[in-house]
């Protein structure tokens, strides 16, 4: 049976309540048991908490298969969450997570001092927060010892109630005020941690409403500290921490223009008619325009897909007063008379990025079906049909978080954007040469430092294509051997004068005496073919020469996606010295002239 | 009528015709406690009623879940 199998039990059904994923669970169990996956479960969940809670390893199972992922998920014992962390050889590790959630109720903690909270004295809550929060210090410190995975630490929902009432806040530290500087306290400890993260579930809490988060009837007949069916949308929030770990981060969302980003038609409204301003009826438009201009703004890639004249579209893009998204936010346009499909594949092979990364927006709903049915890899959103509810829709996204967030990636969004510039300033270019003249390119080549060892690092896991030796490695490796004096580290920023395209290329040199090696010579696919590789080249020879190193050598391990660096060391003059098998060593006498392209302009020391 | 055996079919998996009024937390062995959370809660939801405590506690056959219900409902 394979997974695709298992999701046509699911994919028609829609399940609402916990009963629906229970029963869906159910079947899927039942017919893993008679017709096994042909592949193994492809992701380790541990859940570990202080009460029972019925229906989340179910709800989030069925979660996890409706987007392609065939889970294992461990529950920990009812309220064994410390026993399971401390003791090494417990069946916690011996499960060997991939991501564990920790879900301690604010109750379990405060005991009997949540229904009594004035029975202890303000030094003794003081004391009392000081105890939890190194409790769970210590809790944590062991479980990252014992593991690698990822860990999603809850904070702690706040009690919205006081017997003390308005006093509340007059006290040294107020009942609700110790739990508010605990979580606050969880974040300030973890803020630059890698492995940990503080789910927000207060955030949660106060997003569903307090008082529909327990049902009290339920919470003293079944212990249940938080409503049956409210498991479903917990585990949803799970999806977010889940979906990163899995690389299925999408990075680009496309709009529909009518009825999308404005309301009304071009083609029939014309320009003045559109709906689209600080009025009643255009400012939902308005407002879902500003929610996408902050996610262009932490590096949201955004394009056009819609069925328009080419040039009423632009027109109101480019002169509409209230249109906060300006012509430069975009990174392709397809405003045209062609099918959705056709454009979104044009977009798709424009920014060269896969179609499984893209969000897609449109009010109509067939084409919303034809999209979702012809590629089915595109996320696309159901809708809603009152525009005061597309802010909403957007802000449910869980799909566009990422572990980490570089310079960089904050800058995703303007730099595809710029590279539609600078395509269209090729196209009427004359030839090549003239073409990279004009752009006026600046690099800056700069040693290995706490500010971009991050970015490095994320360029060796992530460059495929201009990657000589594809060698991936972690901050931590980078930091190594920036620190080793056998090492240089160099990372390069290239500039243009359509704008700044960040740290975009990689070089790792061992030094063996009179010879430098080529560890690792990399640059992003956005810029390669402007000879910036030639470049990079020319200045680390003129380094050598001035360390009175004799020979470079170049080392190119082949992969199946690595044919752009293919023929750069036999293009450039190196010498090939010796293969076996996919591997290559090339060698350049350091003192053979080389020279530089003249329209490149460096910086370096 | 027809909505209250649905939810509980979809409660117990089982099928509508198989909801009878004499099934009980005695002679119907899905029926444990968890599931008699589900059932109540899933019986608010979709219905927009509230149960009380007491309700709760004393419903023990499919008969008095749907006498209270349907009193709620009118």
């Amino acid at each position: 049976m394979t997974i695709n199998n298992l999701k046509t039990i699911i994919d028609n059904k829609d399940p609402n309540t916990l009963s629906d994923y229970l029963n869906l669970y159910k079947k899927v169990q039942k017919e893993l048991k008679s017709n096994p996956s042909d592949k193994p479960e492809s992701l380790k969940v541990a859940l570990l908490s202080s009460f029972t809670i019925n229906g989340l390893k179910e709800a989030l199972f069925i979660k996890l298969l409706k987007i392609g992922i065939l889970s294992d998920i461990y529950v920990g014992g009812y309220n064994q969450y410390n026993q399971e962390i401390l003791n090494s050889k417990s069946d916690l590790y011996s499960f060997n997570p991939d991501i564990i959630f920790i879900f301690i109720d604010t109750k379990t903690i405060l005991g009997e001092d949540y229904f009594l909270p004035y029975l202890i004295s303000d030094n003794e809550r003081e004391t009392w927060l000081e105890n939890t929060k190194n409790h769970f210090q210590l809790l944590v410190n062991k479980l990252k010892e014992q593991t690698t995975a990822k860990i999603i630490f809850h904070n702690f929902e706040v009690p919205v109630y006081s017997p003390l009432g308005i006093l509340e806040n007059k006290q040294n530290l107020g009942f609700k005020e110790a739990i508010i500087k605990l979580n606050l306290n969880l974040t300030e400890h973890y803020r630059s941690d890698g492995q940990l993260f503080i789910y927000d579930y207060e955030n949660f809490c106060s997003n569903i409403g307090k008082k529909n988060l327990v049902n009290p009837k339920m919470y003293y007949m079944g212990d249940l500290k938080l409503d049956l069916q409210m498991i479903p949308p917990l585990a949803e929030e799970y999806l977010s921490y889940i979906k990163p770990l899995k690389a299925m981060t999408k990075k680009c969302i496309v709009l529909d223009l009518d009825n999308t980003l404005w309301g009304g038609i071009i083609g029939e409204d014309s320009i003045e008619g559109i709906k689209l301003g600080p009025t009643p009826e255009g400012r939902a438009f308005f407002e879902f325009q500003k929610y996408l201009l902050s996610l262009y703004n932490r590096g949201i890639i955004l394009a056009i897909n819609s069925k328009n004249n080419f040039e009423d579209a632009i027109n109101v893009i480019r002169n509409h007063p209230n249109m906060i998204l300006k012509e430069t936010c975009f990174a392709s346009f397809q405003i045209n008379w062609n099918d959705k499909v056709s454009n979104m594949k044009s977009i798709a092979k424009e920014l060269n990025i896969g179609l499984d990364s893209f969000i897609y927006f449109d009010d109509d709903k067939l084409w919303r079906e034809i999209v979702s049915s012809s590629i089915p890899e595109i996320l696309v959103v159901n809708m809603p049909e009152d525009p005061a509810l597309y802010c909403q829709a957007l802000q449910e996204i869980n799909d566009l978080n990422t572990y980490t967030l570089t310079e960089e990636d904050k800058n995703k969004g303007k730099q595809y954007a710029q590279q539609r510039e600078r395509q269209v300033f090729h196209q009427s270019a004359t030839d090549l040469s003239d073409f990279l003249k004009g752009l006026q390119m600046v690099l800056t080549i700069e040693e290995a430092n706490k500010f971009n060892i991050p970015r490095i690092s994320q360029l060796t896991l992530k460059t495929n294509q201009f990657n000589m030796t594809t060698r991936r490695y972690q901050e931590e490796m980078i930091r190594n051997f920036a620190q080793d004096e056998n090492y240089k580290v160099y990372a390069v920023q290239v500039e243009d004068k359509f704008g700044d395209n960040g740290i975009t290329g990689v070089l790792i040199i061992k030094k063996d005496n009179h010879k430098w090696i080529l560890d690792t010579f990399l640059l992003s696919c956005r810029i390669i073919g402007r000879r910036i590789e030639e470049t990079i080249l020319a200045y680390i020879l003129d380094k050598a020469k001035q360390e009175n190193v004799k020979e470079l050598l170049g080392e190119f391990i082949q992969t199946k996606k690595n044919t752009p660096a293919k023929d750069f060391f036999s293009n450039n003059g190196f010498t090939l010295v010796d293969k076996i098998d996919q591997s290559e060593i090339w060698t350049y006498d350091v003192n053979k002239e080389f020279q530089y392209p003249d329209f490149i302009h460096i910086k370096g020391d | 009528m027809k909505q209250i055996d649905e939810i509980i079919a979809r409660v117990f998996d089982i099928e509508q015709d198989e909801v009878k009024d004499d099934l009980s937390r005695y002679n119907f062995e899905e029926w444990d406690s968890l599931h008699h959370l589900l059932l109540i809660s899933e019986l608010e939801k979709d219905l927009k009623i509230k149960i009380t405590i007491d309700e709760m506690a004393n419903i023990e056959t499919i008969k008095q879940l749907k006498d209270i219900v349907i009193t709620k409902l009118n």
